[in-house]
């Protein structure tokens, strides 16, 4: 590696969307670097508290799956 | 899985399941991002109906051509309608009550479910109310990035901006969310 890991790269790292061979340089370095995973470790707390987990109501799926049935009917 | 794209061709076919599937695959995602945008219930439930039918009259005018990619599109969509209506909302006169709260937010009539008020926690709360304090430009990538699962690629195309422009955003989120941990005294557990 010609320059210094930053912290956009650890982004990039942590999100899967990394150049291979600065990727493979993060991994291997890893345990030398207790900033680059004390950073990892705060994406991973933000990426842990934002998982998609809340459905819209019943009623918005049943209206939306109704408006697509009348398209069809409609539209033939 | 059967990809998107074979979803809404058979859907196009008459196969009424197809369209039903696309739905129950993206449903939370695409209404977890749009709750976290305007941080609204109501809101959110009228995004996400509108988005799913403006995405029906599209698909079914011939207009869809994002194979796959159904997901960026409706979330481009909802992404839209969410900005006009937070527009709309701000050009509103806002009625304060006796207490000093924009009544619009306190009339919180929305029943949560059971399983919504567990997942209510302390760490959950004030992550969201961090990122409410955030720009909106840091808070859009976040909320797409975590919640809907885009790539950076992705999020670019939406925002029409690009790759390094997106991450630079989330990089600084990232850095105003430890500057608000440490400010508080809830802190998040690893």
């Amino acid at each position: 590696m010609d320059r210094n890991i930053t912290e956009t790269d650890l982004i990039s790292y942590f999100y899967n969307e990394c150049d291979n061979q600065i990727a493979a340089h993060i991994k291997s370095n890893l345990d030398y670097n207790p900033q680059w995973i004390d950073f990892l470790n705060d994406l991973q707390k933000v990426a842990d508290l934002m998982k998609p987990t809340i459905n819209p109501h019943a009623t918005s799926v049943q209206i939306i799956l109704e408006e697509s049935l009348y398209e069809e009917n409609h539209s033939i | 899985m059967i990809a998107d794209g074979v979803l809404i061709k058979r859907y196009l076919e008459g196969n009424q399941a197809a369209f039903e599937a696309l739905v129950k695959r993206h449903k939370t995602r695409i209404y977890s991002s749009v709750l976290a945008i305007v941080n609204d219930h109501y809101l959110a439930e009228d995004i996400f109906q509108e988005t799913f039918i403006k995405a029906i009259h599209s698909i079914r005018q011939g207009k869809y051509n994002h194979e796959d990619k159904f997901l960026p599109w409706a979330l481009r969509i909802a992404r839209n309608l969410a900005i006009d209506l937070i527009r709309q909302k701000k050009r509103l006169p806002m009625v304060i009550t006796s207490d000093g709260q924009d009544l619009f937010q306190t009339l919180n009539i929305f029943d949560k479910s059971q399983e919504e008020i567990h997942i209510e926690t302390d760490e959950i709360s004030m992550l969201k109310s961090w990122i409410h304090q955030l720009p909106e430009e840091q808070k859009e990538v976040l909320i797409l990035r975590n919640y809907a699962e885009l790539s950076f690629k992705e999020i670019a195309e939406i925002t029409n901006t690009n790759i390094n422009t997106c991450i630079g955003r989330m990089h600084y989120a990232i850095i105003n969310l430890r500057k608000m941990m440490e400010k508080s005294s809830v802190k998040i557990k690893y």
